[in-house]
């Protein structure tokens, strides 16, 4: 590789933390959507502009082209439980409960008759959760005890039960015995770069957040219906009554570290921290070969070689 | 069009932990905010971006092994947990897992070494 005489170009559209970050580097910006060393971009972006773009050596983008299989939830479902039943087939009874850090779930409309044969197994009062495959930020979230309650939804929403439309919610067990802090609830927010799937090459950030609840945890059915108890999405959190952003709804996660190694020891908070550190991964593992396949790329390619001959 | 060379991506991993100490995937996100609302939170995704592109190495600084693993298991807050298998933790550690254990003036140290190391100045 040639040595630089110039300095690196970058291109974004963002005008915070990234934009300062290269700036203080001492990159200059470049508005050019092909002349650019570093590229910042939203996550849509790269599908639309990056088809027919061939990359030199040196560029860099931050997102993968098939980003989605991970990050819709009816897609990051179907692979993990495709990877799951592989390696119940080979016998690794062991590797396929490995996988077993995702609670029941069903994509919908098209495994609703298998969600409601799976409902029957369960006693009665179990909590189930839907969400929107493709929304983030707790949107369109909400939780429901009896099959009824998805009836009138259904009947609300004018949702057809056709198997060929793509899936719109998840349907999923709800975790009700989560671990509690001072009487709320809270989720880990962990950061994970992957630079390869090819070899699979994965690095975890030390930091992170625990994100609270702003509000008591409890299961009481009057209290389904408050999404500010349940979940703990900050962008949910920022919109409930009496919101606070100075009341410690984020722990660093060395705080959490902390708490828990007072509680119960060093061993078992390592021990904690290693099972998430291989869900991190098994969760990768089970994407890796739909986030090489080149496959999709060369049928864009064709169509657009077609279009063009039409044209 | 191969990908692999070019791409990078940082995900914001969302995990619930159950009153078993048992952790459960809610969901991942490929944007994960990197805007703040306050100078820790700042400092913190500052750090992140900052680390994430010594990672990535734009200028090709660090250096590889013949099968391409990257030689420097910790680059400021990361580390390297997977390369095509499990990374073995440093048996030296005190912990396995080293998350939650992020020390902003051990990053600065780690990252200065680091530079040192393969002879480039700062940043």
């Amino acid at each position: 590789m040639a040595s630089r005489t110039r300095p690196i170009r970058f291109r974004t559209t963002f005008r915070n933390t990234i934009y300062d970050l290269f700036k203080s580097k001492g990159w200059t910006e470049t508005e050019s959507d092909t002349d650019w060393d570093v590229a910042w971009v939203d996550k849509d972006w790269i599908r639309e502009n990056f088809l027919q773009q061939t990359l030199a050596d040196h560029q860099r983008i931050n997102h993968f082209p098939n980003h989605y299989e991970l990050t819709r939830k009816d897609n990051l479902i179907k692979n993990l439980k495709r990877t799951q039943r592989a390696l119940q087939r080979e016998g690794l009874v062991d590797e396929a409960a490995r996988y077993d850090f995702f609670p029941g779930t069903w994509l919908l409309p098209a495994d609703y008759g298998l969600f409601v044969e799976e409902f029957k197994n369960y006693p009665s009062g179990t909590i189930w959760i839907m969400k929107p495959t493709g929304s983030a930020q707790g949107k369109g979230i909400f939780l429901f005890t009896r099959l009824q309650q998805i009836n009138d939804w259904k009947k609300d929403s004018g949702w057809k039960t056709d198997a060929a439309q793509a899936a719109s919610y998840v349907v999923q067990r709800y975790i009700e015995n989560p671990q509690l802090i001072g009487g709320k609830k809270f989720d880990l927010r962990l950061y994970v770069l992957v630079t390869s799937y090819n070899p699979l090459t994965v690095y975890i950030y030390r930091s992170g957040f625990a994100r609270f609840s702003s509000y008591r945890y409890n299961t009481t059915k009057a209290n389904l219906s408050d999404t500010y108890v349940h979940l703990t999405n900050v962008a949910v959190q920022k919109t409930g009554p009496g919101f606070d952003a100075g009341a410690g709804s984020k722990w660093p996660l060395r705080n959490y570290r902390l708490f828990l190694v007072g509680k119960y020891g060093h061993q078992a908070t390592d021990r904690m921290f290693l099972d998430v550190e291989e869900l991190c991964v098994n969760t990768l593992l089970s994407v890796q070969k739909v986030m090489i396949s080149d496959v999709i790329w060369l049928i864009a390619s064709l169509i657009c070689l077609i279009a063009s001959l039409i044209r | 069009m191969i990908s692999d060379k070019h791409c990078f991506e940082m995900y914001g991993y969302d995990i619930l932990i159950d009153e078993t100490l048992k952790p459960w995937l809610i969901e991942v996100n490929a944007s994960p905010s990197i805007t703040a609302d306050t100078i820790q939170d700042y400092d913190l995704k500052f750090g992140l971006l900052e680390d994430v592109y010594s990672v990535v190495d734009v200028e090709q600084k660090l250096g590889h092994g013949v099968d391409g693993r990257p030689l420097e298991p910790t680059v400021g807050g990361f580390d390297l947990i997977y390369h095509g298998e499990k990374v073995r933790p440093d048996r030296q550690a005190t912990y396995t897992s080293k998350l939650g254990c992020f020390d902003p003036a051990d990053r600065q140290r780690g990252l200065r070494k680091l530079w040192a190391s393969v002879g480039a100045t700062g940043k």
